[in-house]
């Protein structure tokens, strides 16, 4: 049973329960104990969409890089565990074994694991790999890859010998490591470049496992890669599953099905609290796993609207939402927004604060501040609901009553995502409620919405001041220092702009079967914990 | 006595108040008739006095009676954001209502119309008319009507214009055969010859002649027409939120069928009500217009 959040139970106790849930969740709980990993056996994952093709340059589809993630690698990977949160990106050797960066920020110098081979897949054939196809792939990934944008501060790169490889940078950026572990990132052999084979049809890469069949709208069947270089804590070599298959259902109802049935072991993909309930009566020992989810809904004032030009006028729309009953009433639990999304666990605002800022409503300080901007009596603007499913328009409507009851009147209008989002990029609105996209990095989140010409920065802003502490947070190498400016940046954002304001982060649910151990679901897609995942039937 | 199968062959004004109180002297003898029209009536003025009776506003939401069970505060229960579903069933009926209205309306007067000038001239304008009418009869209604209302999204008018196009095929051929029959009687003739206008003809001895099997067809037709204003919006491309509406209602209630029956249990029954209330209004009054079943 869920439980709602009610009005009146404000102050303290709001406050602790709310810190309580957002510390809780902010990890992925993988709950079982773990006895000795076993080897054998096989999970099922859904996955729902198939890949157009297996180019990874080619697309950023869910679909493809779920599936190219099984038997690929990176050169930098995410990290995993019970001490990683679901959003925390932690950088873990991937193909390279180990990195140095120079004094300046400038160079970064890659040191590639020995003794890794190819699968034995014709024409390649289990070479060994080598620093010519980081730069083959880099080097088609910068020429055209949907992807080049996590290359874009790199000017050069060169292999001094066959397992070194180092990248220039034209300025220092240090999102550059998560950059290469982006999910898009996987790194092909040279042969994928020279025509020798056709990328788009056949996988051939380094990782746990070998893609042994594709069905479209079927299966994918992966199967346990001999050669693979991962071992585990212990020293055990990785995979411990013997073969692993992927079915792509699409229909929701058929997903829940499967799961319950066992016929999925892993769940993958949108999942609501209702729909849970309904799994776990049929599932009572499920792992539930919940995370918070790393988008959230976000509402955009237009300053070319003349009352939301006035700063005051916006954080009066601020101080007018009760974002933590909204939450807790609608989506049935998650986290605060931020202006860094809170699945960011390390970059976002600490949740005190973001409660502080977003989550604590004042109507009369809201009514006095719109006021003083000469609205003593409120206005009225259209306001633009992007149809994200039913959840989102609820909280529309949720902010809707909010805000007139500091005597705005917010006319809801629900466009398609196609449509809005047009009207969004041609700032062609007043008041917009949407999804935000997922981002991995303050940096994208920050660079996107708040620099001139970012792809969200629906509201037109061009604050000389922001765009410079935007930039001189790349340089900072110093995590904590970094995070402290991430964190001035949060709150002069807050203090100073406000054309876009946080809503609420959604709860993730990904429900595993208590047979699969070892899983922790995180936000990069291709699924890196696989690897360590073992069945105990 | 004027009925379809005895076409008047003179003006009717004078004699149409009289007709009218007497059809409606009828539907009130006959029984499944007379209750259908009462709750009909109920119903309209519910939808009607709306903001009379409704406690809440439509859209008000109690946040500390979220999904709460039918209770002497929120007669018939609240939804997920605390809105209260009395309000809610009532203004929703009033959409629903509307949506029927006015693609009656409009369906009669532009269905009728087009098939009054099919059936009277015959030959190529009869013959283009039922073609486009047949091409557009191979699509079930409900089909043609979601296939616009998605091209065109999601509104009221927009529902109107969906459901309003998918109806005007029927009317079209059964007004059609109506005025067909009625051409060929003298009294057309017999205008024909004294220089009468096609217009005149078709104002004078069409019209009049074509009432009953309107007022019938309206009556099945403002159901379908709720109906399919009810499936589009539970598929979510009729009216669209915050604004209350039976379908939307339904769909909203089936997330939370498990814990809170309410929400779908009477946006459902006024459906049925409604609906089944016009039905039988309509199979009456076909029953009293026709003289074959007297």
């Amino acid at each position: 049973m869920t439980t709602r959040f009610l009005p009146e139970r404000r102050g303290v106790a709001r406050l602790f329960r709310a810190l309580a849930t957002s510390a809780v969740l902010a990890l992925p709980m993988a709950a079982i104990a773990q006895d000795q990993p076993q080897y054998g056996g096989m999970v099922r994952i859904n996955v729902h969409g198939d890949a157009p093709n297996f180019d990874p340059l080619a697309s950023t589809e869910f679909g493809v890089h779920s599936r190219l993630g099984l038997s690929m690698n990176r050169l930098v990977d995410w990290n995993y565990g019970a001490d990683i949160a679901y959003g925390q990106f932690v950088p873990r050797p991937g193909l390279a074994e180990s990195w140095e960066v120079s004094a300046d920020g400038l160079t970064y110098t890659f040191h590639l694991r020995h003794g890794v081979v190819w699968q034995d897949i014709a024409p390649v054939s289990g070479h060994p790999f080598t620093s010519a196809d980081v730069l083959a792939t880099y080097g088609a990934i910068r020429e055209g890859g949907v992807q080049r944008g996590m290359l874009s501060s790199v000017s050069e790169i060169t292999a001094p010998d066959d397992y070194t490889v180092v990248m220039t940078l034209a300025s220092p950026n240090v999102v550059l490591l998560q950059n290469l572990a982006h999910q898009n990132m996987w790194i092909l052999p040279t042969e994928a470049f020279d025509g020798s084979y056709d990328r788009t049809t056949t996988v051939i890469g380094t990782g746990p496992w070998i893609m042994s069949a594709y069905e479209a709208g079927v299966s994918t069947t992966y199967a346990r890669n001999p050669t693979y270089f991962g071992t585990d804590a212990a020293g055990n070599h990785l995979p411990y599953l013997d073969a692993v298959e992927i079915l792509p259902l699409r229909d929701l109802n058929a997903r829940i099905i499967a799961f319950r049935s066992g016929q999925i072991d892993i769940w993958f993909g949108p999942l609501n609290l209702t729909q849970m309930d309904g799994i776990r009566q049929q599932v009572p020992d499920l792992q539930d796993i919940q995370t918070i989810s790393n988008t959230q809904s976000e509402m955009f004032l237009n300053p070319s609207f003349a009352p939301f030009a006035d700063l005051r006028v916006r954080q009066a729309v601020n101080l007018a939402i009760d974002r933590l009953a909204m939450g807790q009433v609608v989506r049935g639990g998650g986290a605060i927004g931020g202006v860094v999304g809170p699945a960011l666990v390390t970059q976002t605002l600490p949740d005190a604060e973001r409660i502080a800022l977003y989550g604590t409503p004042d109507h009369d300080r809201a009514r006095a501040l719109l006021a003083e901007a000469g609205f003593p009596d409120g206005f009225s603007f259209e306001f633009t609901v992007l149809n994200y499913g039913e959840e989102l328009v609820r909280e529309a409507e949720w902010i809707q009553q909010d805000l007139a009851e500091i005597g705005i009147t917010a006319e809801i209008k629900i466009v398609d995502q196609v449509a809005g989002q047009a009207l969004a990029r041609e700032g062609n609105f007043q008041g917009l409620y949407l999804i935000m996209s997922p981002f991995a990095e303050a940096d994208e989140y920050l660079s996107t919405h708040y620099l001139p010409g970012g792809i969200r920065n629906y509201a037109g802003i061009d604050d000389p001041e922001l765009t410079a502490m935007i930039a001189q947070q790349r340089t900072i190498d110093d995590p904590a220092a970094r995070q402290a400016r991430l964190w001035e940046i949060q709150r002069y954002i807050e203090a100073n702009v406000q054309t876009t304001l946080p809503g609420w982060a959604s709860l993730l649910l990904h429900p595993a079967h208590a047979r699969v151990h070892g899983w922790y679901p995180m936000m990069t897609q291709g699924f890196p914990s696989l690897q360590e995942v073992w069945v105990s039937e | 006595m004027t009925d379809a199968a005895t076409p008047v062959a003179t003006e009717a004004a004078p004699r149409r108040g009289q007709r009218i109180v007497s059809t409606l002297g009828a539907l009130l003898r006959e029984p499944i008739g007379c209750t259908a029209l009462v709750i009909l009536s109920l119903v309209l003025l519910l939808a009607l006095f709306a903001p009379l009776i409704a406690q809440y506003g439509p859209l008000f939401q109690d946040r500390r009676a979220v999904l709460q069970p039918p209770s002497l505060t929120h007669w018939l229960g609240t939804d997920d954001i605390g809105r209260d579903v009395f309000s809610r069933v009532l203004y929703g009926t009033r959409v629903s209502l509307l949506v029927g209205l006015l693609v009656v309306s409009i369906t009669m007067l532009v269905g009728g119309l087009i098939g009054l000038v099919s059936g009277y001239y015959g030959g190529w304008v009869d013959t283009i008319i039922q073609r486009i009418v047949e091409a557009l009869d191979t699509l079930p209604s409900l089909v043609l009507s979601l296939f616009i209302a998605a091209m065109l999204g999601p509104s009221v008018r927009n529902v109107v214009i969906a459901v309003t196009l998918a109806q005007i095929p029927r009317f079209v051929r059964v007004v059609r055969s109506e005025m067909l029959k009625v051409r060929g009687h003298d009294f057309i003739a017999a205008s024909r010859v004294i220089g009468a206008s096609s217009l005149r003809i078709m104002l004078t001895h069409g019209v009049p002649n074509l009432v009953p099997t309107m007022l019938v067809l309206g009556s099945l037709a403002f159901g379908v027409a709720i109906m399919t204003e009810a499936a589009l919006s539970f598929l979510g491309v009729g009216t669209p939120p915050p604004n209350p509406s039976l379908g939307t209602m339904l769909s909203q209630g089936t997330r939370f069928i498990g814990i809170a029956p309410w929400l779908i249990v009477f946006p459902g029954l006024m459906l049925t009500i409604s609906v089944l209330a016009l039905n039988l209004v309509g199979d009456a009054l076909r029953d009293v217009l026709d003289p074959r079943r007297r």
